[in-house]
């Protein structure tokens, strides 16, 4: 094993090694966390402007109307 | 304001995803099922405004210092409300409860929270999101103030109400609400505060006008109005006010509101509560939606202790001028009665209410000519030509702060006018014409 230790080719290839599983790291977080996003149907429905005006417009046949009342009055 | 479409209520505009808030996954905040594909079971749990009523949920995890403090600002909690409520309601244990159910139902509805200036339109008007989710730190006022401030103030200042101009500020400055409003004010803690005329980083004046407030001010009138005379008092233009207010649910369940006609007034009254950083004798009265029989519907003789308090209130009307018509000549306003508030305009049932803010006859400001008439003894010496005529009748009369006038001619006519500009002495005359009495 100390000899191993000792050549020089072998000490070099650990240390690139390293400095690799350092970059990659985080680089994975993000491939991991990129997906979650992309994953929600929250932001995948509500940025989908098409779908939306759909939507919206469904909803608004069904929704009950929004109603003041035929007493209110006066200029207040 | 134009209304929005539906779908722009609750479209997401996908560059939010890159913002910092973006970063927030969505049902951190609003709750729900971000996995389920179904939109109704999807939106089972949903929280439509998770700044309300708790700010600290979900801003105050970042904005710890802001949140704090705002959840008791006005805007949040409306204090004075019903501080103004209890204060003239009856105090029968059994009615103050109808009138506090009554003005929960009612007056609290107003209230806006962070997510309601910063990120959507308030729900007063119904919500719907600003700019696609992306949050303002400055929201728009034509559409955020005005949605609840729109009735009279936004109307002032913009120069809605027809015949009246716009704010100064607003319609040379470019100035906006929020340039005097800062989220300072805005979010500061609002307990145990009485009214929002006494919060303590509500904007002044002076804070960009310090001369007015100095010892040597420019300008004379500020010199000899300073600390007597709020500056709306000659700096403001007509305003409306309010005749009254009932509330009530219809038989649908809706609730509603009755308000009798407004009017288009200015009135200078007494300042009923005079302070160290409002220590005037005249301020600017406005008559608010206030009567007796405002929650008649739920109790009757709720606010038996109506007279507690005054039904025309200190204000500061929004349409500042520089020139104005009460202050572009003295006697405009000295000697005005119509510009004051007389016992004349308050109805029989608000007389006990304003006693402290109606002008007695003695506390209207004499006309300027009531002094002793100022003429000039020769005025061939006057270093100011023109002269009026040799053979006219003539007098000099203070209108503006620095400008003079000659007003000359014969007995009976019109006369013409020779305005000039002179220096004044230290008690406010010309000094090279003696006085003559």
């Amino acid at each position: 094993m100390k000899n191993l230790l000792k050549k020089k080719g072998y000490k070099a290839g650990l240390i690139v090694v390293f400095v690799i599983a350092a970059f990659l790291g985080p680089a994975a977080a993000y491939a991991k966390a990129e997906p979650a996003k992309s994953k929600s149907e929250c932001i995948a429905c509500h940025t989908d402007l098409n779908r939306i005006i759909r939507l919206s417009s469904e909803i608004e046949q069904i929704r009950p109307e929004f109603r003041r009342s035929a007493e209110a009055s006066g200029e207040g | 304001m134009a209304p929005l479409e539906p779908y722009e209520k609750i479209y997401v505009n996908p560059s939010f995803i890159k913002t910092g808030h973006g970063e927030i996954a969505c049902e951190t905040c609003h709750g729900g099922n971000p996995k389920d594909p179904n939109r109704q079971t999807a939106h089972q749990g949903i929280v439509k405004d998770p700044t309300f009523p708790d700010a600290d949920k979900a801003c105050g995890e970042c904005h710890e210092n802001i949140a704090s403090t705002a959840k008791n600002s006005l805007h949040y909690t409306l204090a004075p409300f019903e501080k103004v409520i209890k204060a003239r309601a009856n105090k029968d244990e059994g009615i103050l409860e109808k009138v506090c159910q009554a003005r929960e139902k009612h007056c609290n509805g107003c209230h806006a929270s962070c997510g309601q200036c910063h990120v959507s339109r308030p729900d007063y008007i119904e919500g719907g999101f600003l700019r696609g989710h992306l949050f303002q730190k400055t929201p728009c006022m034509h559409t955020t103030c005005a949605s609840c401030h729109g009735g009279r103030v936004y109307s002032e200042f913009t120069g809605a109400n027809d015949e009246y101009p716009p704010d100064v500020h607003y319609a040379s400055k470019g100035m906006t609400c929020m340039d005097c409003h800062t989220g300072k004010e805005m979010h500061s803690d609002a307990t145990g505060v009485a009214t929002r005329f006494d919060l303590p980083e509500r904007p002044r004046c002076d804070q960009c006008h310090p001369d007015v407030v100095s010892e040597k001010p420019k300008t004379d009138s500020h010199t000899i109005h300073r600390d007597k005379v709020a500056c709306q008092v000659c700096h403001a233009v007509g305003y409306r006010n309010c005749s009254n207010c009932h509330v009530g649910t219809d038989k649908n369940g809706l609730t509603y509101f009755r308000s009798g006609k407004t009017e288009m007034l200015f009135k200078i009254g007494i300042n009923p509560n005079q302070t160290k950083g409002r220590p005037y004798t005249y301020v600017v009265l406005r008559h608010p939606p206030a009567d007796p029989g405002l929650f008649d519907f739920y109790v009757k003789n709720g606010l038996g202790d109506f007279d507690k308090l005054p039904t025309w209130k200190l204000d500061t009307p929004h349409n500042i001028q520089r020139i104005t018509p009460q202050n572009n000549a003295c006697n405009n306003c000295h000697g005005n009665a119509a510009l004051f508030l007389l016992e004349k305009d308050v109805t029989d049932w608000e007389q006990k209410a304003n006693v402290r803010g109606v002008v007695p006859d003695a506390k209207i400001p004499r006309p300027i000519f009531d002094r002793p008439a100022i003429r000039p003894d020769d005025p061939s010496k006057s270093p100011h030509p023109p002269f009026p005529p040799a053979n006219a009748t003539y007098s000099m009369q203070l209108t503006c702060y620095h400008t003079w006038q000659w007003r000359a001619g014969t007995k009976g006519g019109r006369g013409e006018i020779f305005p000039f500009e002179i220096p004044l002495n230290n008690k406010g005359f010309p000094p090279i014409f003696p006085r003559s009495g």
